[in-house]
């Protein structure tokens, strides 16, 4: 292509003489993604400290808090005297949960009645607290079934009785792909291309946005022999090689070295990393040749990307969202890579199943392209329309 | 005293005639706080669509598979003849979750034999998750200890049978604090105040950045120092006033919008938001000084939004990250201001319960002041050295 090789020098003499520049292809988003997979490395929710009153004092109570202790999820790290002791330890946020066995705990139940603990657990702090219930509730049942299997073989039954009499009617959960509730395949996973998406939108608002600004604009088309289509791919070819590298190279350590399954396709969804990153430059780009105005398109790019891990569908799904959240979310290309990444790597779907969510950012990337370039080849050909901010 | 009301007034003149300003410091607060809560209106997601497979077809399916479509949080949008045709509606997201209910389920229960219906959902996706199980076994559980099974199974047994279906042990569960669970309750206070340390943190940057690119051509023009500082600190409190407006808006008007529970009390919310917003104001001089033009801030500085809304700790536990993480956390004031302002607000906590944290936040202004005056100096009143192309 004519005009393309020369704008990409210019492109690379940028990169190589700013290290700004490459902080921001390269630095900024690694130290993103390396940041939150530190914050997020242990995956699940354990050893949440509860505090613990046992008014019953018995050997019973003694095993019910120890099996308390034993889930994976909780550890009791206080005995209190009282609740409003206990409570104050979770003011203080030392403790998550209180656990309060009565004084009648194991007497009520030697003369076989029914018999309850009472808990309390900051619902404020909501994963953590969705976690103490769970895992509660888990502890419950697990002495109950204790409880009543030694009750039942100490009156003769035998064993095999004794297990379906315990539990007449029982379920089994199954939770595909990540029965532990992992936050790294699926949070973590999203922040990152959430990160991502919002480099790459300003990336492309900034190497266009600048040329306007600085009255460069001129310069840069003439790099590339006045061709606008040229110059426009020479100015994206850097970035979108980045970003896609380092999303690749990111899937690569969740799939590769931390194991996580890929039930999909592997080519739909590398596919998937490279559109994500072309439509937002798209994005980006439009913004600017619309806008005509480096500060203001950088102002919109936030706008559109800051947020658009919320309504993604990811922590909140997206059939529970009122309709304006709901279709702001379905019209993001992240949301459809979201998806599209879930179906393929978690759910295992067919090629097929995911085609809008591939053909969508495409037709975003064609229809933004066809408005975007020709509109910013006017506007770098028009002085008037440069040094906005 | 002149130069403090100079530097005061300097603020509110940036931030009205500036455009690029004004957008972030009072359009952006105003419409992200109205805009970025918007998918959690609804507050607890209920009505998660479910697939059942009915394998058994007998009346004590049917019963269970009514009490299932009874509870709140799931709607039984598919009944597949097949597992295979739920786990398909599942993998194209059309359901969040399935129930298999196996054949000969009635004629196991009725034999006292151990029967077991499998039930699942996609755990890639948490909040579906946990709405579509919680709703399905507490259905499965109800009906396991309610009167089919036990009428069913009753061999004379009486009262002890029907202790036995319940389990001799129940947890009472109470939640604390955000009693409805809601979503929206729990995340919206956290952003809020993320957004106003972070619009701080952009919009600084674009001023000293804006002010540093329209010296870069000016010779070194530094006056007294004492003039300079108090200008420095007039542009200082300037700034906290605007946001402590700001973080009225949000208590006052916000939650009270988006139906966030409030249990503070107004004046402990208020000396603790004191140190919280100055520690926020020298924090953004601190990053923001760095950016040597206008642009510079949105570009190198937006992302840091979403690693440091997981580094308050209001997510995923603080305990859970490595000690060093820890650290970097209590260097940012928005882990302190939410972690404190969570506790004596969304709590009711006692202002002697986030002592520490309002300390944590003095010791930032303390550790910051220095810093932050010498960025505001250098982009004010010209510096010496190199240009980096930014």
């Amino acid at each position: 292509m004519k005009g393309f090789r020369p704008a990409l020098r210019r492109e690379w003499a940028d990169l190589v003489g700013s290290p700004l520049v490459q902080a921001q292809l390269l630095w900024l988003p690694v130290a993103g993604i390396a940041l939150l997979w530190v914050i997020f490395f242990r995956g699940v929710a354990v050893d949440i400290p509860v505090a613990v009153i046992d008014e019953d004092r018995t050997s019973l109570s003694r095993q019910l808090v120890r099996m308390i202790d034993a889930t994976p999820g909780l550890n009791v790290s206080e005995q209190s005297g009282s609740v409003p002791e206990a409570r104050d330890a979770v003011w203080r946020g030392d403790v998550e949960a209180i656990v309060l066995v009565p004084r009648d705990f194991s007497n009520d139940l030697k003369r076989g009645l029914q018999s309850e603990f009472v808990a309390w657990y900051n619902a404020q702090f909501l994963l953590t607290g969705n976690t103490i219930a769970r895992e509660l509730q888990l502890a419950g049942l697990t002495f109950s079934a204790t409880v009543e299997a030694r009750g039942r073989l100490a009156r003769g039954e035998t064993p095999e009785a004794v297990a379906i009499n315990v539990m007449p009617l029982s379920t089994r959960r199954d939770t595909l792909y990540n029965p532990q509730l992992n936050y790294v395949p699926f949070l973590l996973n999203g922040l990152a291309f959430a990160l991502l998406q919002m480099f790459a939108m300003l990336a492309a608002v900034r190497v266009v946005g600048r040329e306007l600004r600085e009255g460069t604009a001129g310069a840069w088309l003439e790099s590339a022999d006045g061709r606008t289509f040229s110059a426009v791919l020479a100015k994206l070819i850097l970035p979108t090689v980045a970003y896609v590298l380092i999303g690749v190279a990111w899937l690569a350590a969740l799939h590769g070295w931390l194991g996580w399954p890929m039930n999909g396709s592997w080519p739909l969804v590398l596919g998937g990393v490279l559109l994500l990153v072309l439509a937002y430059e798209t994005l980006g780009l439009l913004t600017v040749a619309v806008t005509a105005n480096y500060r203001f398109a950088s102002s919109v790019a936030a706008f559109i990307t800051a947020p658009a891990f919320a309504f993604c569908g990811l922590t909140y799904p997206l059939e529970a969202m009122p309709d304006i959240a709901r279709i702001w979310g379905s019209i993001q290309p992240l949301t459809a890579f979201i998806r599209m990444y879930l179906d393929q790597a978690v759910g295992g779907a067919t090629v097929a199943a995911s085609s809008w969510q591939v053909v969508f950012p495409a037709l975003v990337v064609a229809v933004g392209m066809v408005i975007a370039v020709p509109l910013l080849g006017w506007r770098a050909r028009h002085p008037e329309y440069w040094g906005s901010r | 005293m002149k130069a403090f009301w100079v530097g005061f007034c300097e603020v509110f003149r940036r931030v009205f005639t500036d455009f690029g300003v004004g957008l972030i410091m009072v359009g952006a607060i105003t419409i992200y706080s109205l805009y970025y809560p918007l998918p959690y209106l609804p507050q607890v997601a209920k009505e998660m669509p479910i697939a059942v497979v009915d394998l058994d077809q007998s009346s004590f399916s049917r019963q269970l598979i009514r009490w299932i479509d009874a509870h709140e949080n799931v709607r039984i949008s598919l009944r597949a003849t097949q597992p295979g045709e739920a786990a398909k509606a599942l993998a194209s997201g059309e359901v969040g979750g399935y129930l298999v209910i196996p054949a000969g389920l009635r004629a196991d229960v009725l034999r006292g034999r151990r029967a077991v219906i499998a039930y699942g959902g996609d755990s890639s996706r948490l909040i579906v998750l946990k709405q579509v199980v919680s709703g399905m076994a507490e259905a499965a559980g109800t009906l396991s200890a309610g009167v089919e099974v036990r009428r069913m199974l009753a061999t004379g047994q009486g009262q002890e049978q029907a202790l036995v279906a319940q389990g001799p042990v129940t947890p009472r569960l109470h939640p604390l604090f955000n009693t409805r669970e809601g979503y929206g309750a729990y995340l919206i206070p956290a952003v809020f105040i993320l957004i106003l340390q972070q619009t701080l943190v952009l919009g600084v940057g674009m001023m000293l950045g804006t002010e540093s690119e329209r010296n870069r051509s000016r010779p070194e023009r530094r006056g007294d120092t004492r003039c300079e500082l108090a200008r420095f600190v007039g542009h200082c409190a300037g700034l906290v006033s605007l946001y402590a407006a700001h973080a009225v808006f949000f208590v006052g008007f916000g939650f009270w919008l988006f139906d966030v529970p409030r249990y503070g009390e107004l004046p402990a919310v208020a000396v603790f938001l004191v140190p919280f917003l100055i520690a926020s104001v020298l924090f953004a001089h601190l990053v923001g000084g760095l950016c040597r033009r206008r642009e510079t801030s949105i570009h190198v500085l937006l992302f840091t939004s979403i690693p440091i809304l997981f580094l308050t700790g209001f997510a995923w536990p603080m305990h859970l990250m490595p000690v060093a993480v820890q650290w970097l956390a209590r260097l940012i004031p928005s882990t302190a201001g939410v972690q404190g302002l969570l506790r004596l607000d969304q709590m009711g906590a006692d202002f002697s319960h986030v002592g520490h944290w309002w300390w944590n936040l003095w010791a930032l202004c303390i550790l910051f002041a220095w810093p932050a005056w010498h960025n505001w100096r250098s982009a004010m009143c010209g510096r010496s050295g190199s240009e980096p192309n930014a």
